[in-house]
């Protein structure tokens, strides 16, 4: 019974070696060119209720609740509606519009927080980046703004955060 | 540990090519003609195009091991993933280093001899009957060698793993799965933090524990599984990953860098392929997890669609093995 593998076989093995060890690493690819940069808008927030919670309606509430089930006896969560307003965005780069919406508050009942996460390719330079939010939709006006120059370096991607009231700017 | 080669049969092809349907007659055409020509290359009994379903589980093993050994070092944090792997790499050039390489050869020729095999199996027919659970399972089984591969690449944390990670939170951001998008993690001042390369890390051990259950049952209807290679192919294979390891050893890129993003990278094709093809060709997220939908769909459905004839019933006489 033979026990070794012919020279031939090793010349294949040999082959398909230095085909695996080629193609793990070479060649490169080029994902993003030198002149392009990233704005990156992300943040987590929480906008208020859309009705909340009155004085009056609050005592009543307090009043029943030991009839309530465990689950529903939290009187901040179940007090009032749990529909929470929409944020609206706006992220204007040298006076053209970039994004302009109203996001819902996740959840089936729109009741929780609100990822926001947007990105824009933008040529490398300078850039006058103006991020604007508000926490009761479009209509409510946008209370929160941050306008400022920014230089964009060959693939930069410069982040901008919300903190109620304030924005972060990650160069 | 190895086995030999006792008897081993004159190797004929288990399925007469006009009994497939006419578009897979190409395909097994160059199926029996490279079958032939390692014939003679191996000797016979040792051609690893006759023991495809073997050589997965020696690249299978060889992971484990290797994979065992990177862990005792590995930390699941932003920074220490980076610094650790290349530590392992540089710090003990002769162990770990070598180690580090004969994973990644070994996952490389894991995703090699699997779609080899895939190809084998589907251009002899072999999908009818019995075998439909073992093409089923198969089918599971790719995608999760595609995804451990990959995923090893974001835990190296260098600037390929970024550009994997930024890929796959795409293609997952564009899935109705969470609230919070995935790829804020990947945004400077972001959500990143060790917990992410503890479920990195989880799932790159659960994963391998699921393949061993999953490949239990796709060797299961087969009358003689082939789950271990001949002994000269074995130390064949070992001898070249590990000349392989030695003279182009495996190594980290820069350091991930969220500040900016990916620019040129050098790639393992056999896994990311479809980044690039995805970035070149402006590929959505949805139309990939269509596209891949569809494909896995379609495939599901061979075993029902080949035609009876086509069926390979591989008799022990025959010597059919794959």
């Amino acid at each position: 019974m033979k026990t070794l593998i012919p020279p031939g076989g090793w010349i294949v093995l040999a082959a398909v070696a230095a085909f695996v060890g080629f193609i793990t690493s070479r060649p490169a690819y080029c994902f993003h060119k030198d002149d392009t940069a990233q704005l990156a808008v992300s943040f987590k927030h929480t906008t208020p209720r859309i009705h909340e919670c009155p004085e009056s309606e609050m005592k009543s509430y307090l009043a029943g609740r030991d009839n309530r089930p465990r689950h529903m006896q939290n009187a901040k969560a179940e007090c009032g509606s749990r529909e929470r307003h929409p944020l609206a965005l706006r992220i204007t780069v040298d006076g053209r519009v970039l994004t302009e919406k109203e996001i819902q508050a996740s959840g089936w009942r729109h009741d929780t927080s609100i990822f926001v996460l947007e990105q824009h390719m933008l040529p490398v330079g300078r850039h006058t980046v103006t991020v604007e939010a508000g926490e009761k939709g479009a209509a409510g006006g946008y209370a929160f703004n941050i306008s400022r120059e920014i230089n964009f370096g060959p693939r930069d991607v410069v982040a901008i955060n919300f903190k109620k009231p304030d924005f972060l700017v990650f160069e | 540990m190895a086995t030999e080669a006792p008897n081993a049969p004159e190797i004929r092809p288990s399925t007469d090519p006009y009994q497939l349907p006419a578009a897979l007659r190409p395909g097994h055409w160059l199926l029996r003609t490279v079958g032939r020509l390692f014939d003679r290359l191996f000797d016979h009994p040792y051609n690893p195009m006759h023991q495809l379903g073997g050589l997965l589980w020696f690249f299978f093993w060889t992971l484990v091991v290797s994979g065992a050994y990177i862990y005792l070092f590995y930390e699941m944090t932003p920074d220490g993933a980076y610094r650790t792997v290349k530590e392992l790499t540089e710090g003990q050039r002769w162990v770990g280093g070598i180690m580090r390489s004969l994973h990644r050869y070994a996952s490389g020729g894991l995703m090699l001899v699997t779609a080899m095999h895939v190809y084998h199996v589907f251009f002899s027919g072999r999908v009818r009957r019995h075998r439909w659970l073992a093409w089923m399972t198969g089918l599971v089984v790719f995608p999760l060698i595609w995804f451990e591969g990959t995923s090893g690449y974001v835990m190296v944390w260098d600037d390929r793993g970024l550009m994997a990670a930024h890929e796959f939170a795409k293609w997952f951001d564009a899935l109705p799965l969470a609230m919070e998008p995935f790829a804020r993690n990947f945004v400077p001042g972001g959500t990143m933090n060790q917990l992410f390369f503890f479920l990195l890390s989880y799932l790159h051990l659960v994963i391998p524990c699921g393949l061993i259950i999953i490949l239990w049952v796709h060797n299961l209807r087969q009358s003689r599984p082939r789950v271990w290679p001949y002994g000269p192919l074995v130390w064949a294979m070992t001898v070249t990953l590990l000349a392989l390891s030695v003279f182009v050893p495996a190594v980290s890129g820069p350091p991930a860098d969220l500040r900016h993003l990916t620019g040129a990278v050098n790639i393992d094709w056999l896994y990311m392929s479809v980044f690039p093809l995805a970035n070149a060709y402006a590929i959505s997220p949805v139309l990939l997890w269509s596209g891949t939908a569809a494909i896995f769909g379609a495939m599901a459905t061979f075993p029902w669609l080949m035609p009876n004839e086509a069926a390979a019933v591989v008799r022990p006489e025959e010597g059919g093995r794959e």
